[in-house]
């Protein structure tokens, strides 16, 4: 009989569970893998190198883009690492909304996560619940930077605009009529804090139906219990961070490690799992969306307590307030100067990391005291995860492959950068 | 000296000031009213630093260092003293940024963004200068002035024409022409430069572009033989405005007038486009091969029918030193020997004694360095207007100028002595009478270019000669374009090869080219209405030759109407060049701007031909190597070892009347002549007739002079009667006065 | 022994499934979220940033005074502009062109521009036909503006 040799087959990069673009060439014995070798670059924006070129502002969008389905905690980073090289402190209301908003971030990286991946390997309506919440995350993200997902919102020295005083509601339509509007505009007759309030109060009742639609179900137990296996010593030597360390069972969050921010201010708790496995890392992210929920609370009630300034009063960095600027020299010649040149940073280098929903995400940021970076390396929680994945996959099956990816929690956007 | 500044410690020069120490080490201190080339008034207060055991801090600029001085440019005194200086200057600042062109590249911006408060405690109103139109060049908007008066110092001390003052006191203080009259001088552009504010800006430039838009390209000036370094800012692969290089030895900091908005003319609307061949009496576009083709058969077919010295090969000295190796190395590889730059001139008889190439006899450096200096047919004020602050500060340095002309003309700076001889007298004056100066001191005889349009040009040069190796003095030039040196030490000369070889069998110059009628001329860069010594001959030249090949800029009606080959070719900034300059300085640039797709590059596209003639292939690296590394093996004593001719120029006496040219400043070569902003100055619309008073006798107060040249008639009117001319003289300027045309200096004869 | 039990009891009567199910169940007794656009739209944000406008004066006159700041902030590299002066000795526009397709609608213009000049209205549902389309003109931007100037001056209020 004629030997076969391993079968080889390619997988994306246009593959719908293939989160984006990954092209992954696999090796196959029958169905089982024998190695796995994703292959990247698909997405590249030599966003690094852009950087290079422009003033420091100007980044902040390419941030955005970056994880594109946690943008403001990219952002945070960028903002953080200027920041540290500048040597200042913000106001503490910048602060507080900062964690806010990277919290909202948390639950719109999670709940995306969890329906993509459950619609990966065959769960239908959670992805519809999941986005369901997804849609009130976005309008708070609207409704204080003027966009649901790029929000260029965060900027060196606090946060562009405070938020806002009122919601957006809806509007008189044909399909509704008055008291269905009412419905509908429940939650926004106040301001964003009231909106964001009533959804942290829902959404531990909506975790608990994805729990119910998933956590016990035999068919999902079947295709995530012990697959992709982590042993804690592996992980840490493939540098995972974030759910994929700590569904390993290493209790490792920069939000408490090195707490940036007002983080050590508030009170929350680090999941970890046991088995290391894909089912430990859903619930460590299911148990995350309840803490991040907690820590949005803690926020919205010290915020609505505390008003003032959201942006350090220093135009030299910042940009001088509008009403100032058409009024007074100073301020008009501050307002330019940072508009076409930007500000200088004393020279330096830094390394500045947060905790993004997908790990540990990092700016290494270099100046040689100029209005641009020397040299800005991103260290994106996706890239060593994803180069771990041939170890991973290694003698599953086929199917297995895309719970994988999926509970790898990948996007392109900041492997490829 | 010690003196320590932030507790370190440097080594500081008698006399020195606090802000020279500290710029001399690289320690900022901010300015506004301090320039190193101007007096010190300490008047913006913005330089102030704390000094130890001085209770208030001192002006940097104005306070001189003294022995274990310890100095602290960034201590809390010395930035809270920085700060109210910032705010206060600010007060009546315009909110101007957004609309002004200084935005960007504003010292005041950058001052107070680095020194400044971020917020001011004004709350009253500001006060309004009302603006003055001070001209086509610079732009005012004098409410932004802060009244550094940089722009004053500069009229007063660099170029020494004060037009500019301080009027009033306190808040109603503004600076502004003391007559309402524009500014005039041919350094203004300068004061562009120096002002920190928006106040003064440059006119063509306005609104134009924003400075970081703008791509700086470092190049040499072709107008005039000094070669002074520029900058030319491009916006979308144009021109929008020039500022001056630091060179030390050259311009310092400055630039004429003439350099800074002489671009403009390389966007007039006479550019040639594109490539034409006549066909049937009619120009036609053709593609880039017929049109060599065409060009290298009619050299061909001239040899071949009507032997080599049938053919006239005439350059412009602005072209660049590659382009004038190239032409030279074209035609006399093909042993044309009739090759000339020279085509304002009509005596050549002078031309053996020659040296191998006009220098101006010392470094431009050292014109302080002499003792007396003769300037004999030039007028630095207008001609070489940049010199102008260098002999400022030679005759301030006691140098003693004297100045020998036809004509009498001001300059800006001191002269000694100033004589007015018409050209008869001229090369007498030197045999004679000689000029009364002090023979032992060193003395500098500089000969300018108007000399060479004399009709006795000749006896004129040989007659200083003779006199300046009589009294042991440097003997220089100056010359009428940008690259005369090059083109005489290259070989475009008739009786020199390249780097001064002598030829067995010398050619034609330019005028018995002209005059003899030759069956083709090629010219380069040449425009036959102007930059000929004889216009109407070289227009029945032109008419008469079987062919007119014409690598040109620009298409000009003569051009329209003989050309049989029109080569459209780069101007100076769409190719890569060099220049030498008078002081015998190499200078390369690269390109500036990309051609149009049909203007070719002068040098690729005489390579072309070069190929075509398997001649050699050239690049610009090859020429420039090539140039540079012959340079070496030239022998530049050249004149000094050669026997001196006698010279049998035309017997001139006393019984003519002579006819001279000045070359106007603003119509020096094509590109300025076509320069919009130039031509609307002032200058530009001073184009006269003088004739001296003993003629205007003659004329019994008639307002028609009827004059007779080379047999033929012409009537002028509307001239001037100047007394300090020289007696049976009539002058003046060139190019814009089509009535007098005929030639740029000659003999003629009134009718009365 | 009981939780073993359990489990059997569990697994055979398919009770997680059923757990899942009743979520699902109780949904179709609930009232539909979805949003019938076109008929009816989600509401929108009064700092939202869309198409681009110019606005003018009152009296009609161009605010733009072609200071450049949004081209040069632009990180995108979207917008271009030529000026010139005008006749009346102003400094204005030749030419305001904005590239959709480079546009990354991060609103630095709007923030860099001293007159209030280029606005990002609510305007998203824009669409070309032909490529060139793409870039947008003075021309246009003015008229969006014109269109669009009393919902900009109520948005303006709103921002806060």
């Amino acid at each position: 009989m004629k030997e076969f040799k391993n079968f080889t087959m390619n997988f994306g990069p246009q593959h719908p569970a293939a989160h984006g673009v990954l092209r992954l060439v696999l090796q196959m014995d029958g169905e089982v893998i024998k190695d796995a070798d994703p292959h990247i670059g698909l997405l590249h924006r030599a966003t690094e190198k852009l950087a290079e070129s422009k003033p420091y502002n100007q980044s902040i969008g390419y941030m955005d883009r970056l994880d594109y389905v946690s943008m403001m905690c990219n952002e945070h980073a960028y903002v953080l690492a200027i920041e540290k090289l500048l040597n200042i402190d913000i106001p503490d209301r910048a602060k507080y909304i900062r964690v806010m908003f990277d919290e909202i971030t948390r639950i719109l990286n999670h709940l995306l996560w969890l329906g993509a991946h459950a619609l990966d390997i065959g769960a239908m309506s959670v992805f519809l619940y999941s986005f369901r919440e997804r849609e009130d995350l976005m309008d708070s993200y609207e409704a204080v930077s003027g966009t649901r997902m790029h929000a260029t919102y965060y900027r060196p020295g606090g946060v562009f605009r405070d938020l806002p005083e009122s919601m957006p509601k809806y509007e008189k339509s044909i399909i509704k009529n008055k008291d269905e509007l009412k419905d509908l505009n429940y939650n926004r007759e106040g301001t964003l804090l009231d909106f964001l309030e009533d959804f942290v109060s829902r959404f531990p009742e909506c975790i608990n139906e994805y729990e119910n639609l998933l956590t016990d179900n035999r068919i999902w137990k079947q295709r995530t219990v012990g697959i992709g296996v982590v042993n804690p010593e592996r992980a840490l030597e493939l540098g995972f961070t974030g759910p994929m360390l700590r569904g390993s069972g290493i209790p490792w969050d920069l939000r408490k490690k090195q707490p940036y921010e007002v983080y050590n201010k508030l009170k929350f708790d680090i999941p970890i799992g046991k088995t290391g496995d894909s089912y430990d890392r859903y619930l460590v992210r299911i148990e995350e969306l309840r803490q991040s929920n907690k820590i949005i609370k803690q926020c919205i009630d010290w915020l609505k307590n505390n008003p003032g300034p959201i942006m350090i009063n220093d135009a030299k960095v910042a940009t001088p307030n509008r009403e100032n600027m058409k009024e007074d020299m100073e301020s008009l010649i501050h307002h330019f100067k940072i508009f076409t040149e930007g500000y200088c940073i004393p020279e330096g280098e830094t390394y500045t990391a947060i905790e993004a929903p997908k790990g540990e995400f990092g700016i290494y940021l270099i100046s040689d005291g100029a209005n641009k970076p020397y040299r800005l390396k991103i260290r994106a929680p996706g890239f060593p995860h994803l180069s771990a994945l041939n170890e991973m996959c290694k003698n599953h099956m086929l199917s297995d492959v895309v719970t994988i990816i999926g509970t790898q929690d990948i996007v392109f956007g900041e492997i490829d950068r | 000296m010690k003196v320590f500044i932030n507790n370190k410690e440097y080594k500081a020069r008698e006399n020195e000031t606090i802000i020279e120490l500290a710029d001399r080490n690289g320690i900022k201190i901010p300015r506004f009213c301090y320039h190193k080339h101007l007096s010190v008034v300490a008047s913006c207060r913005m330089c102030l630093v704390e000094i130890e055991n001085i209770e208030h801090a001192q002006p940097a600029c104005s306070t001189p260092v003294q022995e274990n001085m310890k100095i602290f440019t960034h201590s809390n005194k010395t930035k809270n003293a920085q700060k109210n200086t910032m705010e206060f200057l600010l007060i009546n600042h315009p909110l101007d940024c957004p609309i002004c062109d200084q935005g960007g590249e504003c010292e005041l911006q950058d001052v107070s963004i680095q020194h400044g408060e971020s917020h001011s405690n004004y709350l009253e109103f500001k006060r309004v200068v009302i603006d003055k139109d001070v001209g086509p060049l610079i732009s005012t908007e004098m409410t932004r002035c802060i009244h550094c008066s940089r722009c004053v110092r500069f009229g007063e001390e660099v170029s020494n024409n004060k037009e500019l003052g301080l009027v009033n006191r306190g808040e109603h203080m503004e600076i502004r022409t003391f007559i309402e009259e524009g500014i005039s001088s041919e350094l203004s552009g300068n004061m562009i430069d120096l002002c920190p504010v928006g106040a003064l800006n440059n006119k063509p430039y306005r609104y134009r572009a924003r400075t970081w838009d703008l791509q700086q390209h470092g190049a040499i000036s072709p107008h005039d033989c000094i070669g002074s370094n520029i900058y030319y800012h491009t916006y979308n692969n144009e021109i929008v405005r020039a500022v001056p290089k630091e060179n030390h030895d050259i311009n310092q900091t400055w630039l004429s007038d003439r350099d800074r908005f002489g671009y403009e003319g390389i966007y007039s609307e006479d550019r040639a486009t594109k490539p034409m061949i006549r066909n049937n009496k009619k120009l036609v576009e053709c593609e880039k091969e017929i049109l060599l083709n065409k060009t290298n058969e009619i050299i061909k077919s001239t040899i071949n029918d009507f032997g080599l010295d049938q053919i006239g090969c005439l350059i412009s000295a602005q072209s660049t030193s590659e382009e004038l190796f190239l032409f030279q190395h074209l035609f006399k590889s093909m042993n044309i020997q009739n090759i000339d730059h020279r085509t304002n001139e009509c005596d050549f008889n002078y031309q053996e004694n020659y040296p191998l190439m006009p220098s101006l006899g010392c470094n431009i450096n050292d014109l302080d360095k002499f003792d007396n200096i003769l300037l004999v047919g030039v007028n630095i004020k207008t001609e070489f207007p940049i010199l102008t602050i260098r002999f400022n500060e030679a005759s301030k340095n006691n140098t003693k100028i004297f100045s020998i002309h036809f004509d009498s003309l001001d300059e800006d700076f001191e002269l000694a002595g100033k004589i007015a001889l018409n050209n008869s007298d001229l090369s007498k004056f030197f045999d004679k009478k000689k000029p009364a100066i002090n023979t032992n001191n060193k003395t500098l005889i500089i000969i300018g270019p108007n000399i060479n349009y004399l009709v006795n040009q000749s006896q004129i040069l040989d007659s200083i000669t003779k006199y300046s190796k009589s009294i042991n003095a440097q003997q220089g030039y100056l010359t009428d374009f940008c690259n005369s040196t090059s083109a005489w030490l290259f070989g475009n000369i008739p009786h020199r090869n390249f780097g001064g070889q002598p030829t067995n069998k010398p050619g034609l110059n330019v005028s018995d080219m002209i005059k003899s009628g030759l069956s083709t001329y090629v010219f380069f860069n040449l425009e036959p209405e102007h930059d000929f010594w004889n216009a109407s001959a070289v227009t029945e030249a032109l008419n008469k030759s079987k062919y007119n090949i014409f690598f040109t800029s620009y298409v000009t009606p003569l051009i329209e109407r003989y050309a049989d080959v029109i080569i459209p070719i780069s101007t100076f900034a769409e190719t890569d060049g060099s220049f030498i300059n008078i002081e015998g300085t190499y200078q390369a640039y690269n390109k500036i701007v990309n051609p149009n797709k049909n203007i070719f590059e002068g040098w690729s596209i005489l390579n072309n031909l070069i190929k075509m003639n398997n001649l050699g292939d050239y690049n610009i690296s090859s020429i420039r190597s090539f140039l540079l590394k012959s340079l070496q093996n030239i022998d530049f004593n050249y004149s000094k070892n050669k026997k001196f001719k006698n010279i049998n120029s035309k017997s001139i006496t006393n019984n003519y009347i002579y006819k001279n040219t000045l070359r106007h400043i603003y119509a020096s070569d094509q590109i300025v002549r076509r320069s919009k902003s130039l031509n609307l100055t002032e200058q530009s619309h001073n184009k006269f007739i003088y004739i001296s008073s003993d003629l205007g006798q003659i004329l019994n107060n008639k307002d028609t002079l009827e004059i007779r040249e080379n047999n033929k008639n012409y009537k002028v009117k509307n001239f001037l009667i100047k007394k300090e001319l020289p007696i049976n003289t009539i002058v003046y300027t060139s190019s814009f006065n089509n009535t007098l045309n005929e030639s740029k200096s000659g003999h003629i004869t009134i009718k009365s | 022994m009981i939780n073993k039990i359990s489990t059997i009891f569990k697994s055979l009567f398919l009770l997680e499934i059923l757990k899942g199910l009743s979520v699902t169940g109780k949904k179709l007794f609930k009232k539909p979220i979805t949003v019938q656009y076109p008929d009816e739209k989600t509401p929108q944000s009064a700092r939202f940033r869309g198409l681009h406008a110019l606005r003018r004066y009152p009296n009609g006159e161009e605010r733009c005074i072609g200071c450049k700041l949004c081209e040069a902030v632009c990180p995108a590299l979207a917008i271009s502009i030529d000026t010139e002066m005008r006749t009346d000795g102003t400094r204005r526009t030749t030419k305001y062109d904005i590239d959709l397709f480079k546009c990354v609608y991060c609103g630095f213009c709007e923030e860099a521009c001293p007159v209030d000049a280029i606005v990002e209205t609510k305007i998203f549902e824009f669409h070309f036909e032909n490529r060139n389309e793409k870039i947008v003109n003075k021309f246009d931007l003015l008229k969006i503006g014109d269109i669009y100037e009393q919902e900009e001056l109520k948005d303006r209020k709103n921002l806060g």
